[in-house]
């Protein structure tokens, strides 16, 4: 069974880093340096976002020689559509705070 | 227990399950993997090994996490690297839209082989911490208090020594990934306990 849960802030960063450039394949290595996360907690994330379809995945093929090929990633229309769906729901959540805020700012000023 | 502790005799019975295990844990792997060697530093070492012990549905993950161990440089960031990614090899997010693969995490299997040797150390530095605060054998007896802490101790510490037999057989009956750990916990285990019992036999002068 699919989990409907809120991803994680790390989640959430990752997701932003890999739609910095959605058309463009990203190495691991890389998301760690972009993210600060550290390989141990940005695979699992990898792993999950693969399982639930929002990540594609592929393996290089223009592999210089003398190194094995690299494992490539970069968010799927579904991942770009749940990133896009978070982001909206941010924008409604801080809004919502707003309009919650104003009246108590007025009545102080 | 003045100076008993330091005695050499108390030491070396101590410490010898724990060495003894240590040894033959990294000769079994030592030799696992004789073939790579040669060609890889420790942080890619340990990474294969950790890589070996994943379910098969998620090998291509690992496989991913030493091709990009190869494109690091630099000795601090390879094991940085290579003990994040092995942390995740040996214990990878369970699968959510794929059935378990291929057994489960080897949890009991690591305890059972962990925590045996590990008994006698405890106790042993219990016993340093109570001398350290001036609480000695003669105090023992008249606190009520410390004796049940000490009966605790004591409890912990036979239930280490013994603990790799259930953690083993759990291990095997979740059919844990590595079964070869929960074998190797089953029998260090009561290798452990009968050393435990022959050596206290000779120590309280074998009646």
């Amino acid at each position: 069974m699919q989990r409907n849960r809120q991803p994680s802030e790390q989640t959430k960063a990752v997701l932003v880093a890999l739609a910095e450039a959605p058309t463009a394949w990203r190495h691991g290595y890389e998301l760690c340096q972009q993210t600060g996360l550290k390989a141990g907690s940005l695979y699992p994330i990898l792993i999950r976002l693969a399982d639930r379809g929002w990540l594609e995945t592929k393996w290089e093929e223009e592999i210089p020689v003398g190194r094995p090929p690299r494992h490539l990633y970069r968010l799927t229309e579904v991942g770009l559509e749940q990133l896009n769906e978070l982001a909206a729901e941010k924008m409604e959540i801080a809004k919502a705070k707003r309009v919650r805020l104003r009246p108590q700012t007025e009545g102080a000023s | 227990m003045n100076n008993g502790l330091l005695d050499p005799v108390i030491v070396s019975f101590v410490f010898t399950p724990l060495v003894v295990s240590s040894a033959m844990l990294f000769a079994l792997w030592w030799r696992q993997i004789r073939g790579l060697r040669a060609k890889l530093d420790a942080p890619g070492l340990l990474l294969t090994s950790a890589v070996r012990a994943m379910p098969k549905a998620r090998q291509q993950w690992g496989e991913a996490m030493l091709a990009e161990l190869g494109q690091i440089h630099g000795r601090l960031a390879r094991w940085h690297f290579a003990l994040g990614c092995a942390r995740v090899a040996l214990f990878p997010p369970t699968a959510e839209t794929l059935l378990q693969p291929a057994g489960r995490s080897p949890i009991f299997g690591m305890l059972s082989v962990a925590l045996p040797p590990l008994g006698l150390p405890f106790i042993y530095f219990a016993a340093a911490l109570f001398e350290s605060i001036g609480l000695t054998s003669s105090h023992w007896s008249n606190s009520e208090a410390v004796m049940i802490v000490v009966k605790i101790l004591l409890l912990l510490t036979l239930g280490c020594l013994v603990a790799g037999v259930p953690l083993g057989l759990a291990g095997w009956l979740r059919r844990e990934r590595m079964p070869r750990l929960s074998a190797i916990g089953v029998i260090s285990s009561i290798c452990i306990f009968a050393y435990f019992l022959t050596v206290m036999h000779f120590l309280s002068g074998g009646e």
